[in-house]
């Protein structure tokens, strides 16, 4: 399986860098949860303030959720909508990036491809070494959460928390898929790390701002449109539609990426 | 009959309207030492690329070791009996040169790298970042050797290795073709393919100019005579039956290069008054310069040329993007 060894060679370069993800992270996490306590103690009534912020603003960093007093509502707000699906989704997408497009910069590609490798199993080799990746972050995560609500003595489901992390981890692996098409596609790692944040970025942003609007048509370019953490954490439901989408998506996105390296020139 | 090593047609390749290399045919038989001889820019590393199936032919097509290039599947498994070292070879910062060759033996086999090793020795166990170049270029000869390879094609292999590892490595490649591998090597330093190579192709501009043995060439060639003089020389008294080439130098000197006997030039000399007469044999630049000379003469698209030469492709010149590499 030379995928496999293309894989754990590439994981094996990065795993510094995912491990000082996970721990910003886990920093992250902690810190957001110790908030919490003196947030439900405040005189401002959190929910009034949400209600009072424009729509727009709303559907990008608060989502679905209505009710932030819970741990739940506060999570999706703080953690989920904002941290996960912009940044950790940017961060995914853009280290990505660089997964094909570093090694034709530096010309150690001509090592690989020279060998009986073909450049799909290359392709698929390099997004399979992202994946122990995304499942690192998540699982970590997850876990922090529930130590985090453990330790402020708050209740959460943890149904609902493994609905989120597995749909959440998907939506990273789709991240990734951008950033290896990206990568396939332009070849040269600012260019392909650019246009992967871009492109996670902006339909995020799209999204958003064509949310109840006449062009909300346009956000269902965005993978945001297919992943809603509050309905996850807070409600328990799950669109399966929109994994559905997710998931296929993620194939289609790997495919394209090997197909087009397949045909361009290594320069 | 022996399938060629490498069998290139009518191969041709564009960067948008930059010319690469164009139209050129080219038999490298199995079990020779191959040299692919010419200036920075000329299309070797394109060349190179090409019939590794890094690059798309824009028109043409080549086989190695009997496969087509533009057969997906079949020349796939073909790689297996490769072996390739790139024009200036960059590793895996981070990992060690042990760590690195067990991946690529992961991909392809090794069955001889502790020998190769001990032949062209690198710190293993130190990350590439901190290789020299000569060390990164020993790297690369192990791992582009060590799955005993059937054809192993090199861009400029020789450069950043010192003498001492060069001869060396020269008298490794002599062993090789010993054993029936073919080597296919690009290199723009003239002695080094006199020292190693069965034959050699010369490529200038994109464009095959000659194939030739170099036993040929070098029997062919004759006496290197420079003249000093102060008096003003006509060329046309220099032009006699043994003169292969004659031409003013910038400095005012007479070079001649003749084969054969030296009356003409004893009975030319005699209108002249010399001040330093130097005769000594051919080096084998000489015998080159010939063919990028005559190249020059019959070249009709001389506009065309002109341009190309303000924007040199190929080898170290890739139309786009250079100024990105730095970021990898």
């Amino acid at each position: 399986m030379r995928e496999l060894d293309i894989a754990l060679f590439e994981f094996d370069q990065r795993r510094r860098g995912i491990l000082i993800v996970t721990a910003l992270l886990v920093a992250t996490v902690g810190l957001t949860i110790a908030v919490f306590p003196s947030f439900g103690q405040a005189d401002v009534d959190f929910n009034e303030l949400l209600e009072s912020y424009p729509e727009e603003f709303r559907s990008a960093f608060v989502g679905s959720v209505t009710d932030i007093s819970s741990l739940e509502g506060y999570l999706v707000v703080e953690l989920y909508q904002l941290v996960w699906l912009l940044i950790v989704g940017s961060y995914f997408a853009y280290a990505a990036g660089s997964l094909i497009a570093g090694e034709v910069d530096r010309k150690s590609v001509e090592f690989i491809l020279v060998r009986p490798v073909s450049r799909t199993r290359f392709v698929i080799g390099k997004f399979l070494a992202m994946l122990p990746a995304v499942a690192l972050v998540d699982i970590v995560v997850f876990v922090a959460v529930i130590l985090g609500a453990g330790l402020i003595d708050e209740d959460i489901r943890i149904a609902r928390l493994v609905l989120v992390h597995a749909i959440g981890g998907l939506y990273l692996v789709d991240c990734v898929a951008i950033g290896l098409l990206t990568s396939a596609f332009f070849q040269r790692v600012r260019r392909a790390q650019g246009a992967a944040i871009g492109i996670v970025f902006g339909t995020f942003l799209l999204d958003s701002l064509t949310m109840d609007t006449d062009y909300e048509f346009l956000g269902s370019l965005s993978l945001t449109r297919y992943i809603d953490p509050g309905e996850l954490l807070v409600a328990g439901d799950v669109d399966w539609g929109g994994v559905a989408v997710l998931f296929v998506t993620t194939c289609v996105l790997v495919v394209l990426a090997a197909e087009v390296f397949e045909r361009r020139d290594l320069s | 009959m022996t399938v060629p090593a490498i069998d290139i047609e009518g191969l041709t390749k564009f960067y948008g309207d930059v010319r690469g290399v164009e139209d050129l045919d080219l038999t490298v038989p199995e079990g020779e030492l191959f040299g692919f001889l010419g200036p920075n820019g000329a299309g070797k590393s394109t060349t190179i690329r090409l019939i590794l199936g890094f690059l798309k032919p824009t028109e043409g097509t080549a086989s190695v070791l009997g496969v087509p290039i533009d057969d997906r599947e079949a020349f796939i498994d073909v790689r297996n009996d490769i072996g390739h070292i790139p024009g200036d070879p960059q590793f895996y910062d981070d990992v060690t040169g042990r760590k690195t060759l067990d991946y690529l033996a992961s991909l392809s086999g090794d069955e001889r790298r502790e020998e190769l090793l001990e032949r062209f020795p690198v710190p293993l166990d130190r990350p590439v970042r901190g290789y020299s170049r000569g060390n990164r270029q020993k790297l690369a000869i192990v791992q582009a050797f060590m799955h005993e390879p059937r054809l192993v094609v090199m861009d400029e292999p020789t450069s950043g290795l010192d003498p001492l590892v060069q001869q060396e490595f020269y008298e490794f490649l002599r062993e090789e073709r010993d054993r029936g591998v073919s080597v296919f090597f690009s290199t723009h330093i003239l002695s080094e393919v006199r020292e190693v190579c069965d034959q050699v192709a010369i490529i200038r501009k994109g464009r095959l100019v000659a194939v030739e043995h170099i036993d040929d060439l070098l029997e062919r060639s004759g006496k290197v005579v420079t003249v000093q003089t102060p008096d003003t020389i006509d060329i046309a008294d220099f032009d006699f039956e043994e003169t292969i080439d004659a031409r003013i130098e910038p400095d005012g000197s007479l070079r001649l290069v003749i084969s054969g006997n030296y009356d003409g030039l004893v009975d030319a000399l005699e209108r002249y008054d010399i001040d330093d007469l130097e005769v000594r044999e051919t080096a084998i630049e000489d015998v080159f310069m010939h063919f990028y000379d005559a190249e020059n003469g019959d070249e009709s698209a001389g506009a065309r040329e002109g341009t190309d030469d303000d924007h040199p492709v190929g080898d170290d010149s890739e139309p786009e993007d250079a100024e990105e590499v730095a970021d990898a």
